[in-house]
């Protein structure tokens, strides 16, 4: 039945660029919101040349502007081959996003493995934020002391946004130890209180984040503070390597009291 | 062609835009290409022919309605998740499209339905052989390989399985989570009763004995539609990374079907990720966080943008303990009952096993790390309902403090008086106890039922069940009863 036992298929590396080049074609779709308009010409250029070859449409008139520049660029690439085109395709896709390969396979777009192993599917909203229109809460949140650095004013510390937080809430929600650092240098209250009267200890107590919790105690962040519904940070501590940090805290300072 | 847009795209394209783009694009495809993109979303009437454009829309506002019926039960956060679900269904019908373009060099000579073969009976394709037509001697290796059948009783043989699975099994190099099955659940998995040694089979390189490639068959019954068969499950096809240019995996299958073929089996069942010739259903994972921190630092799931760590912690928080009267580990002696419970239950579906009760007992015993199973029993003593799930941790690669997630799998769930929200919240409930941190159900039985209000949220890995040697049409994942490790 078999004229072999070993199936002699085709060409590796030819299969490989083709799975890279259709992943890679998946992830500019995802993307292309973000990428500047002259890489997304270059790409489509690339596209075109891979998957229909050389360029031999005629050239749309003046007047078509941007069919006329989409047509231009597709004609620079002259006799370039399909797969030559592909690899280039890839090779600017991961010059615009070395870590694109990261986002696919977290992201979606596994049809090629045998085992297949799910992780939860990235919030639609994520990939889809344009780097301009960034506020500093979002650099916050995606940890980017960087570009807080650059951008940060005073007036910005003690700013609630439309969840009623302020950056310090942000930054300690998600254990930004380096954000909370700079924030505090920078001024920010360490006992700011949020819309519904919590601390950024009750925060990091509430999540459970050590790092951010000892940070904050360093501080000498007041534990006494209630939220809105009347609760301290022990109240609302996760778990009981948080409660008992808190509760050695407390005794730690009404021993220095006493004293 | 599907990305034709795609690289010039608007630069205030938003989600919504691009999931209309990704449906016109499906509309636009080839009457070919759009039977396989219907069948990728999942059609409703296995029966009716999925061939135009409109029959195509009529699905996909299907799928929108039921998504939203289903979160008028529940919280509104995975709303989301059920956009981003049918957002994938579209992008996996349009790469399932792509992948029918390929030849299947292997699998166009094997016995499975072609690609877009519409199929209405239910029925082999092969007829069986007599066991003197069938091939005596193994199938050749390339050279410097050699056979062997593997002893998983035999520590060092158990300990090499393993390392060759968890170095290898995902084949994605750059993967963020491997599988770690553990030697204990790989002994259990593969030696249900009736197994047979010769079907675990191994490929050694000959000057240096070590395992690069593996295989697996275990027995079982299973019933599609009216028609019960006799197969194996197929399950653990492994090749050491350094071999994947040798095609050794068509080899393994070769010499696993001649092998199970020689004691007188001739269908088997497969599950696998990638689209092959051809999925009786596709069926998608989805995860419910039961240690979001963990698996946010993991990045095995992702705040919204505008979620708190706060809320999200507050949000997957369970009760101490399970909530429903009578609700308990099962024992020994509920054996056979609960095998009654099930089996009469599992009737319902399309495609399910047809335990015997001794593999009942097997698989549903309860094993430390590897499976668990509970049960409700009334005031009389009877056995009501029953909920179960496996342990499958992961290791997560490259990470300075967690090296593994340990990971619950749905197995099989029965409710005849329990609710389906009470009994596997109070399913959710024994695995947080038992410090897992995640709990993954795919959308098969009458999962979907519970997902939404429970809080799962969509996976991004779809998994696709198939048949050897056997024709019949493709079903729903809720037709589904069947899990396979």
């Amino acid at each position: 039945m078999f004229d072999s036992d070993l199936e002699i298929g085709d060409d590796e590396e030819q299969q490989e660029i083709e799975k890279l080049f259709s992943m890679a074609t998946a992830h500019v779709m995802r993307k292309a919101n973000v990428y500047d308009a002259r890489d997304l010409l270059e790409l489509y250029a690339l596209y075109k040349q891979a998957s229909e070859g050389v360029c031999v449409t005629p050239r749309p008139s003046i007047l078509q502007m941007k069919a006329r520049s989409k047509w231009n660029a597709w004609h620079e690439l002259g006799d370039m081959s399909c797969a030559d085109a592909q690899r280039a395709y890839v090779e600017k896709v991961h010059k615009l996003d070395p870590h694109w390969l990261d986002a696919m396979s977290s992201g979606g777009g596994k049809l090629s493995g045998w085992v297949v192993h799910s992780i939860e599917s990235v919030p639609i909203e994520e990939t889809n934020r344009p780097e301009h229109l960034k506020t500093l809460f979002d650099h916050v949140k995606e940890n980017n002391l960087q570009r807080l650095r650059e951008q940060l004013t005073p007036a910005d510390l003690v700013q609630l946004d439309d969840q009623g937080m302020a950056l310090l809430h942000w930054a300690t929600d998600r254990n930004a130890i380096e954000i909370i650092e700079y924030l505090v240098k920078c001024g920010a209250n360490v006992d700011q209180r949020d819309a519904e009267q919590q601390t950024p200890l009750h925060y990091a107590a509430s999540c459970g984040h050590v790092e951010a919790l000892r940070y904050l105690l360093t501080l000498n962040a007041d534990m006494d503070l209630r939220d809105a519904d009347g609760q301290t940070c022990i109240d609302v501590a996760d778990d009981e390597q948080i409660c008992a940090m808190l509760q050695a805290e407390l005794q730690l300072r009404k021993g220095t009291a006493d004293n | 062609m599907p990305n034709e847009n795609a690289p010039a795209a608007n630069p205030d394209d938003n989600s919504e835009h691009e999931l209309q783009q990704k449906a016109k694009e499906l509309a636009t495809a080839s009457e070919q290409m759009l039977a396989s993109a219907v069948a990728g979303l999942k059609l409703k009437e296995p029966g009716s022919a999925p061939s135009t454009s409109n029959s195509n829309e009529n699905e996909s506002a299907a799928a929108a309605a039921e998504h939203s019926t289903l979160t008028k039960n529940g919280a509104n956060i995975p709303s989301d998740s059920s956009k981003q679900a049918l957002l994938q269904a579209v992008t996996d019908a349009v790469a399932l499209t792509r992948q029918q373009a390929k030849k299947f060099t292997f699998w166009s000579t094997q016995p499975v339905p072609k690609l877009n073969e519409m199929v209405t009976t239910n029925e082999c394709i092969e007829p069986n052989k007599a066991i003197a037509e069938i091939r005596a001697e193994p199938y050749t290796l390339p050279s410097g390989f050699v056979w062997v059948t593997l002893d998983v009783n035999d520590a060092s043989d158990l300990k090499e399985l393993y390392t060759l699975l968890n170095e290898n099994y995902v084949e994605d190099d750059d993967a963020m989570f491997r599988f770690d099955y553990q030697p204990e659940f790989l002994k259990w998995s593969l030696q249900p009763p009736g197994w047979k040694r010769d079907w675990h089979v191994g490929v050694r390189v000959e000057k240096s004995n070590k395992l690069v490639g593996f295989i697996s068959a275990i027995p079982s019954k299973l019933r599609a539609y009216e028609k019960v068969l006799k197969v194996v499950d197929i399950n653990f096809l492994c090749v050491h990374k350094k071999l994947r240019s040798k095609r050794v995996a068509p080899v393994l299958i070769r010499e696993i079907t001649r092998r199970v073929n020689l004691k007188g089996i001739f269908q088997a069942a497969y599950t696998a990720g990638v689209v092959l010739p051809t999925p009786v259903s596709t069926c998608r994972y989805w995860h419910r966080s039961l240690n979001p921190k963990k698996l946010v630092d993991v990045r095995f799931s992702h705040l919204a943008r505008n979620m708190t760590m706060q809320r999200t912690v507050k949000l997957y928080k369970l009760p101490d303990q399970p909530k429903t009267k009578g609700y308990r580990r099962i024992t020994s002696k509920d054996m056979d009952k609960a095998h009654k419970l099930l089996e009469e239950y599992l009737k319902r579906f399309s495609m399910c096993p047809v335990f015997t009760r001794e593999e009942f007992r097997h698989w549903f015993t309860p094993k430390e790390g590897i499976v668990d199973c509970f049960v409700v029993v009334d005031e009389k003593g009877n056995i009501t309902d029953l909920t179960s799930y496996y342990c499958l941790p992961s290791s997560v690669m490259h990470h300075p403090v967690h090296k593994t997630v340990r990971a619950a799998y749905s197995f099989y769930n029965v409710s005849t008086k329990t609710p389906w929200l009470d009994l596997m919240n109070d399913a959710l409930i024994s695995a947080r106890n038992v410090q897992m941190d995640v709990y993954n159900a795919l959308d098969l039985m009458e999962n979907k039922k519970f997902f939404v209000p429970l809080k799962f949220g969509a996976g991004d890995g779809n998994l696709q069940y198939y048949l050897y040697n056997w024709r019949c049409p493709s079903m729903q994942p809720e037709d589904i009863a069947l899990i396979l490790m």
